[in-house]
Parts: structure tokens; C-alpha cells; sequence
């Protein structure tokens, strides 16, 4: 038989004021089944508490209904106190007598109605209500950050530093990023390989981390702090482990391909190493290029290699790796300039873009640093830099601003200037976003010492006269139109989401916008989680961002996987759903509506392990309680425990029993 | 309007010109339009302060040269003091005329009619005396009662005296007539 106990608040006056919460007292004492009634000014106080607590233990009560203000506010605070005197605390209800009734009323009479009236349905589903349990998810201590950038690396030694294992995992033969092409950055002008390279080395010979280069997640099972990842590892027809880094192989090998490191102004052989600081400097072989695989001949760098560790034979392996956490640094692309016909790109040689600019410029690009156009290596004596292509352009392109072109434009007609120190510098742009610590300094320097010449509006076309660039754009400021003979033209393209991201992030269940950035749980408050418990985001793969933004990310989400893997266990509410058996017919309509991925098909398999049938199983480290399965099921067989049917519709009835 | 930027152009150089002539670096100029902004003759000119520290960032010599704006300048300096970037509008403006003149250009009679009238008027009384130059202004356009509807409140406003006040004339004439013939040297030197 029910005991409940029922305490009715009047929290100061905001509950006493509109309701009478003596009378509303006096009549739930009333209902069967309540064996205790009572009102007190201040439920949540320590005499308030009090109350409850002895109450329990004194009427050996066997569910408890606070009515004061909403769960939101002091659930926790009751549940707790419930639990230290004995009770089992989903046992204890709210009824929100404060923001559902006092503060939105002003009749007493019927807002003390409606008060009682919501005591009663609770009383009722309390005397329903079964004894939950919290939910203990052990937690594997280890971590996945996927893309090795800047920002992933940064990530990885972060973890690292707070004594986690790391696992860092990118897709190309060597980590660095984007940020390894770079030459120097905004706003100090500091070398970029001089300040990614010690990070490189540094993360390479964390005892903590290993590095999977060539590699990408093939799939993701489990949930947080039990994450199951299967790695790819591509073929890479070299042993890593005998390999020496020598170079015979590639300085023999006859193959030569375009380098994708140096954004197509060089060229790298079928066997390689993008650049010479990779890590690990150890090459690969380009099957799509290599002759023993497109033709099967050659074969040099498996004859030539002192220490023999090329094999052609090698295939793809997959790894299985458990981890509690993951973090997502998958970066950005820059936008395919076949896009832009306007602007001449693939057509005039010497229309290139920013990231082909680093390099021209670059003392360890293609050039070694020796500015020459693409066209007949001259010295460009007029560049002209145009800005948002392909960026604020919600008509033709993406709608969002890239948010970094403008800086490492001016960055760039710097760096032009400081080669060619008589050399004319044009810029094309619609507005300046310099907002940084010492950005709009940088901004004045590049125009008012390094003399670039900032033109506002956009280009209308680029053509090839002669030897020359015409650039027809326009200066709303002078309302002209502007027509400039170059040499050079530099294209500042939009930041995009890279290839791949989108499949990634479904294997990872989280979410994406339309441009296939990933989305964070909350842009302002939580802005380096994912909506998926236990998945990071950081760097350029949320959005575009510059080098000091992407590395505080990596150290926020760091942050957020220690703290979730300092603990052994991790513990959750009990409210989730749970699956009846024997009345479930593996329809899988929960399946396909539970927005967590957390219900699967399960086998029920007789004694000699024949399957009879499958039913749906809810993973309870999975599911959030959100409810959204109950509804579809056609047999009623999915239940979302703390918010049974029979609990909500004894809630229901007590209502209409009484209207 | 078409700006051409051929290749052996130098865009700046006459960005840099002007700033020998004025001390001052029209690159700095970020095109906010504070000086316009709060520029009192603006209503006179047909390019605005701003406007016009742009053209000269595009090496648009003519297009200033040619312009009412440098003429009906008051030189009140407004421009100058307020603007954030440490832009002296004023001195361009200032040395846009010198250019100007050194080729020859010509303000409207209008203006030269006021200049004249305001230089005769320190040369007599060695400080403006402005019921003077309003007058000698009116007498030189032709136009004898312009403006003089005002006279009475400005009077007794106490913004204007009906009587000059002499302040050591003889030395300012001297003073005058030093200024005078160093710009007529330097005019002459320009053109040689
Ligand atoms: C022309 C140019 C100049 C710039 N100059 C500056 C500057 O001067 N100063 C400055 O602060 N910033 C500058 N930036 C911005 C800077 O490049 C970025 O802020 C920074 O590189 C972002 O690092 P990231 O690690 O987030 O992304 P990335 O450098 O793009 O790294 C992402 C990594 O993830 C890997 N990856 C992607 N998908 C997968 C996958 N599915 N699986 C595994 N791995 C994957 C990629 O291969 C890559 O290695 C510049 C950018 C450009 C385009
Ligand atoms: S300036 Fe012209 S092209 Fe640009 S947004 Fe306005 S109307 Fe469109
Ligand atoms: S309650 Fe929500 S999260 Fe849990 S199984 Fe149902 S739909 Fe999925
Ligand atoms: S000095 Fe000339 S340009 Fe500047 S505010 Fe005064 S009148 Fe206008
Ligand atoms: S106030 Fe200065 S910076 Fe602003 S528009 Fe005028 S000259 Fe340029």
C-alpha cells in the first residue's frame, strides 16, 4: 500500500501570495494513499529538507511530492535529500505549483484549484512510479582525434599532457595540415613550418601518442566512454618500421606526378613524401600513379631500397581501437576555383590561388622562395589580390565570410612587397574584417608601410592580353570602374568543409550544416561539443578560423576529454527507454526515429543458437530519455522508464476524474 | 568613370607628392568620412573631404585639381582635428591649391573676389575687420546687398563690430608684405 508524503511550498510569498497553500494542504491530505500533508514557507531551506527527510523515515513514506516552483530548479536538490533519508529517488515527484500556476495566475480561488489539481496527478503517478536506478558507464581511458593539423595536434598533446593516451589519426601521409604550407602568418609574421615543426617532432615523440598516418575511420560503434573505432589503414607499400627516411627511393623513382603539397606548382615522384619535414618521414607509394600498379613495370624502388622495405603487395588492413572519447579536427579545404570562370582560374596560368601564393613564396616551396609567375618565371612586378571569392556571394556560392582571407591578403601583399620591393600590390575587397588581437595594426602596416593599395568592390572578369593580366573590377569609393594590367592575380577562395567530412560525420552520428561544417551543441555555450556525448569538435572543421582560434579549441576540447576521463565511471539518469520482448515485433519504427542512434536490432536465438527473431534493444549509455521512440511503436512494446504510460496516463486520469 | 592602371604607372606617386607638399600621408586614410562628416562647407563643394583624400589615394591628380572643393575650403580645420587615423585634410587641401595654382589653374572669380577683399582688409587694418570684407566683397561680385540682411543681428549679437579695431598695423603690413613676397619667390622658382 502507497505512503505518499506531500510538502507544499509557499517559497516566500510567490507560491502563498496567489495560492492557499494551507487548504491545498488539507485536501491532498485527503486523497487515499496519502498518509502525509503539510505546508512550509521554504521547502528547498535546510529545516525544509529536514521536513522531508523525517517525514520518510517517521511514515515509512514510499513516494514523496514536494509542490513548489519547477523540476528544473530543485528536482535534484528533493531527489538527493530523498536518497540520504532512505528513499529510492526517482520515487520523489515535483508538482510545479510556482511558474505553471501562482506566477501565471491572479484568482486565488482557481489558482488554488489548479494547485491542488496538479498535487493530485502527481500524487498519482507517484504512487505508480518504480525505483530507478543511475546508470554506470565504465570509461575507456584513451583517446581519438581525427585529423592531424594544427589543431589536432595541438589537441593530442593536450590529452597527452593530462596522461591520456592518444590516438591521432589523418587521412594523408603526413600530419601538418594546412598549416605546413603556409609561409609566414598574421599577424607576427612568424615562419610557419619554424613554429608547426617543433610541435610536429614534439607530438611524434610523445611516448603517449601514436600517430596513424594514411589512415581514416573506417567505422564507429559504441557510445560515450566505449567508443569502438575501426581504423583504415591504406596501403602503404612501405615497412614504416624498417624504413630510414634514406630518399633513394624517390630520387630514383622515374614517375613524376603534380605534388598536391605544393598546390600543383611542383612536382613530387609516385613514391613520396609531401614535404620534407613530414611525419613520419617515411614515403608512400601513389598506387593511382605508380607504373608497377597502372602498368605493372618498373619496379626501381623495390630493387633499389638498401634495407628493402617496399612491397607492392601490401593491402589495406583494418585496425580495431577502443576509446572514451573523440575528438574531430578535420580542418578545411579551399573551394575548387573551377567554380569561378570569371576569374580565368585553370585558364591563365598566372591566376593562382592564396594557397598557391604561400608556396610561390615559400623558402622551402617549389621556387625555393624565388617569386617567379607560373607562366614564363618572371618576377610579377602588379599583383592583384581579390578577396571574397567565392565567400559572401549567397546568390552564385557560399553565403558565409571565411572570416581569415582578409588577413592573409594583407599578409600576403606584404610578403610580396618584402620580395619585390618596387612591386605594386592591388586589392579587390568588399569590407575588412580585422578582428583580432593586433589584426587591425597588421592591416594599417600592410597599407600604409608596405603601400598596398586597397580597392573596394568586387572583380568582374580577369582576361589574358599579351604577356598581361586585365583585371576589370570596380572602387565604389571614387565610383569608378578600375581596369589594371598585372602580372599576377591571387585568388583568396572560400574556406570549405573537405572532402569526406559528411560520411564522416554520419559514421560518427553528429551533426553538420549545409556547408558541412560540423555543428557544436551550443555555438555560444558549448562550442567545442557535439551534440553526441563524448565527441569534440575544434579548428576549422566547426567553421573558418585562423591558426590562434583553431589552437584554442584544441586545447578547450582537450579539456573537456580529460575532465570526461579523469572519472573511472560515469554515471547518468536512469530515465531511459526500455524494450517489452516478448510483445516487440522488430518493426524497427523506434529505430528509424530515435534521433541518438541508441536503439539496434537485437537476435533472440533459441537453446541451440538458432535465431527465433529480433527485438529492438535500447543502449542505455546512448539514450537521453527524449522519448521520442515510445509514441511510434505500434505494440506499444517501447517504454521510456520515469514516464511509463501507466504513470502518465494515471497523471491524466486524476485530472479528468475530477473535470 | 574608368581608372586605368597600367603597369609602369606608379598609383601612389602621387599619394607621394602630396604628401611632400602637405606633410601629410593620404595611405593612411581608411575612408571612415568623419571629416566630411563635420566638414561646415561641405554644401559648397562638389567633391566631400573624404572624397577627395580617396581620389588622391588613386592618383585622380585632375579630377582634384579641377575641383570647387579645394577652393571652398575654409580651412577651419575641423576635418584635421577630428580625424582618426592623424589625416591633415586641411594641409591637402591646402597643398592641392599650391599645385593647382603652379599649373596654372584658376578658382572662380568668386573666390579670388574674397581673397582679394580679405588680404586688402588685414593689409588696411592689420586684423580682419569682416563688415569690411563683406562689403569689399559685395562691391567686387557686384552684388552690393548680399547678405547685408544679416548685418543688424550679427551686431547686436556682438559677433561683428560696426567699427574696426587697429592692432599694431604697421607691423603686421610688414609682416604681410615678408609672407607675400616668399610665396611670390617660391611661385616664381616652381616655374623656373
Ligand atoms: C592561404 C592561407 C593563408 C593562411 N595564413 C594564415 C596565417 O597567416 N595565420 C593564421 O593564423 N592562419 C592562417 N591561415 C589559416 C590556417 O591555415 C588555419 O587556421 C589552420 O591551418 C587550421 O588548422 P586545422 O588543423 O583546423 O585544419 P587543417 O590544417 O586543414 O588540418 C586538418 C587535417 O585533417 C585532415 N583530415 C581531413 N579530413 C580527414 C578525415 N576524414 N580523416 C582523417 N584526417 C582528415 C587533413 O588531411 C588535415 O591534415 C591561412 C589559410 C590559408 C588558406
Ligand atoms: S553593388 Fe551592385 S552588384 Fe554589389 S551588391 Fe550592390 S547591387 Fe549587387
Ligand atoms: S528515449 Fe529517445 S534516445 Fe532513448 S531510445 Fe527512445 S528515442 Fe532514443
Ligand atoms: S578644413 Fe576644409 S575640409 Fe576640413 S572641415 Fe574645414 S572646410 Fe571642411
Ligand atoms: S576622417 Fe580621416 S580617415 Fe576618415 S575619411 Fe577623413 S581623412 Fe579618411
Amino acid at each position: 500500500m502507497a505512503k505518499i508524503g506531500v510538502f507544499v511550498c509557499w517559497c516566500g510569498s510567490n507560491i502563498a501570495e496567489t495560492v492557499d497553500v494551507k487548504r491545498a494542504a488539507e485536501t491532498i491530505a485527503k486523497i487515499p494513499g496519502v498518509v502525509y500533508s503539510v505546508d512550509y514557507k521554504y521547502m528547498c531551506s535546510d529545516p525544509g529538507q529536514d521536513m522531508v527527510k523525517n517525514a520518510i523515515k517517521e511514515y515509512n513514506l514510499t513516494g514523496v511530492v514536494v509542490a513548489s516552483c519547477s523540476p528544473r530548479m530543485h528536482e535534484k536538490t528533493f531527489r538527493k535529500a530523498a536518497s540520504e533519508a532512505g528513499l529510492n529517488p526517482y520515487m520523489l515527484e515535483m508538482a510545479n505549483i510556482r511558474e505553471h500556476c501562482s506566477w501565471v495566475h491572479d484568482n486565488k480561488e482557481e489558482a488554488t484549484q489548479k494547485a491542488i489539481d496538479l498535487i493530485r496527478m502527481m500524487v498519482e503517478k507517484v504512487k505508480r512510479n518504480k525505483p530507478l536506478q543511475n546508470i554506470k558507464i565504465p570509461v575507456t581511458k584513451k583517446a581519438l582525434v581525427i585529423g592531424g593539423g594544427v589543431t589536432g595536434i595541438q589537441a593530442a598533446l593536450d590529452i597527452a599532457a593530462g596522461g591520456i593516451p592518444v590516438i591521432l589519426l589523418e587521412r594523408e601521409p603526413s600530419i601538418g595540415g594546412h598549416m605546413s604550407m603556409l609561409d609566414e602568418t598574421f599577424p607576427t609574421l612568424d615562419c610557419s613550418q619554424c613554429i608547426l615543426t617543433p610541435k610536429m617532432v614534439e607530438v611524434a615523440q610523445n611516448p603517449l601518442v601514436t600517430i596513424m598516418t594514411y589512415s581514416e575511420l573506417e567505422k564507429l560503434e559504441g557510445f560515450i566512454g566505449n567508443f569502438k573505432a575501426t581504423i583504415k589503414k591504406k596501403a602503404r607499400h612501405v615497412n614504416v618500421e624498417e624504413c630510414t627516411g634514406c630518399g633513394t627511393c624517390w630520387t630514383k623513382c622515374p614517375t613524376k606526378v603534380t605534388s598536391e603539397f605544393e598546390q600543383g606548382l611542383g612536382i613530387r615522384k609516385a613514391i613520396y613524401i609531401p614535404f620534407p619535414q613530414a611525419i613520419p618521414s617515411r614515403p608512400v607509394i601513389d598506387e593511382a600513379n605508380c607504373m608497377k600498379f597502372t602498368q605493372n613495370r618498373c619496379g626501381i624502388c623495390a630493387k633499389i631500397c638498401p634495407k628493402q622495405c617496399i612491397s607492392y603487395d601490401d593491402k589495406e588492413e583494418f585496425i580495431e581501437i577502443e576509446v572514451g572519447s573523440i575528438v574531430v579536427a578535420t580542418g578545411y579545404d579551399l573551394m575548387p576555383t573551377s567554380a569561378f570562370g570569371e576569374y580565368g582560374y585553370g585558364k591563365y596560368p598566372d591566376v593562382v590561388t592564396s594557397l598557391q601564393f604561400e608556396r610561390m613564396v615559400c623558402a622551402s616551396g617549389p621556387t625555393l622562395g624565388d617569386l617567379q609567375r607560373p607562366s614564363d618565371k618572371k618576377k610579377p612586378k602588379t599583383v592583384v589580390f581579390i578577396q571574397c571569392v567565392g565567400s559572401r556571394d549567397p546568390e552564385h556560392h557560399k553565403a558565409y565570410c571565411s572570416k581569415i582571407c582578409c588577413m592573409y591578403t594583407a599578409k600576403q601583399t606584404m610578403l610580396y612587397r618584402h620580395k619585390v620591393h618596387d612591386g605594386n600590390a592591388y586589392v579587390f575587397y568588399i569590407d575588412i574584417r580585422s578582428n583580432g588581437k593586433n589584426y587591425e595594426e597588421f592591416l594599417r602596416r600592410a597599407q600604409e608601410e608596405n603601400k598596398a593599395q586597397y580597392i573596394r568592390g568586387r572583380v568582374s572578369m580577369v582576361y589574358q592580353d599579351g604577356p598581361d593580366l586585365v583585371v576589370e573590377g570596380a572602387d565604389t569609393l571614387t565610383n569608378s570602374q578600375v581596369r589594371i594590367r598585372a602580372d599576377l592575380v591571387v585568388l583568396a577562395t572560400a574556406m570549405v568543409s573537405p572532402i569526406g567530412v559528411k560520411e564522416l560525420a554520419q559514421k560518427l552520428g553528429i551533426g553538420y550544416d549545409q556547408h558541412g561544417f560540423l555543428t557544436e551543441a551550443h555555438p555560444k555555450l558549448r562550442p567545442v561539443e557535439s551534440a553526441t556525448a563524448g565527441i569534440f569538435l575544434a579548428g576549422c572543421a566547426i567553421s573558418p578560423r585562423d591558426i590562434p582560434d583553431s589552437v584554442s579549441e584544441a586545447s578547450g576540447a582537450a579539456a573537456k576529454v580529460l575532465g570526461m576521463l579523469s572519472k573511472d565511471e560515469l554515471e547518468k539518469e536512469g530515465v531511459v527507454a526500455i524494450v517489452r520482448e516478448c510483445s516487440c515485433t522488430g518493426c524497427q519504427n523506434c529505430i528509424r526515429v530515435c534521433p541518438f542512434t541508441a536503439i539496434a536490432l537485437k537476435d533472440i536465438r533459441d537453446k541451440a543458437g538458432n535465431l527465433i527473431r529480433q527485438v529492438a534493444n535500447v543502449n542505455p549509455g546512448l539514450c537521453t530519455g527524449c522519448g521520442t521512440c515510445t509514441p511510434t511503436c505500434p505494440s506499444r512494446s517501447i517504454d521510456l522508464q520515469g514516464f511509463t504510460d501507466e504513470e502518465i496516463f494515471a497523471e491524466i486520469n486524476a485530472m479528468a476524474e475530477l473535470h | 568613370m574608368l581608372i586605368e592602371i597600367t603597369k609602369d604607372l606608379d598609383q601612389l606617386a602621387f599619394a607621394e607628392v602630396l604628401e611632400k607638399e602637405s606633410g601629410t600621408d593620404v595611405k593612411k586614410c581608411y575612408q571612415c568620412g568623419k571629416c566630411t562628416a563635420g566638414c561646415p562647407a561641405n554644401y559648397l563643394m562638389d567633391i566631400s573631404p573624404s572624397q577627395t583624400i580617396r581620389f588622391s589615394q588613386m592618383g585622380m591628380k585632375e579630377k582634384i585639381l579641377n575641383s570647387q572643393t579645394i577652393w571652398n575650403c575654409i580651412f577651419c580645420e575641423t576635418c584635421s582635428t577630428r580625424c582618426p587615423q592623424g589625416v591633415d585634410i586641411k594641409g591637402v587641401m591646402d597643398g592641392l591649391r599650391r599645385m593647382a595654382i603652379r599649373q596654372g589653374i584658376r578658382p572662380k572669380a568668386q573666390v579670388r573676389n574674397l581673397e582679394k577683399a580679405f588680404k586688402d582688409n588685414i593689409k588696411s587694418f592689420g586684423r580682419v575687420y569682416e563688415p569690411g570684407v563683406v562689403l569689399d566683397f559685395n562691391f567686387r561680385s557686384g552684388n552690393i546687398l548680399h547678405d547685408v540682411i544679416y548685418f543688424p543681428l550679427m551686431l547686436i549679437k556682438r559677433k561683428i563690430s560696426l567699427l574696426p579695431h587697429f592692432k599694431r598695423t604697421a607691423e603686421v603690413k610688414r609682416v604681410l608684405r615678408k609672407a607675400f613676397q616668399i610665396s611670390r619667390k617660391a611661385q616664381e622658382e616652381a616655374k623656373e
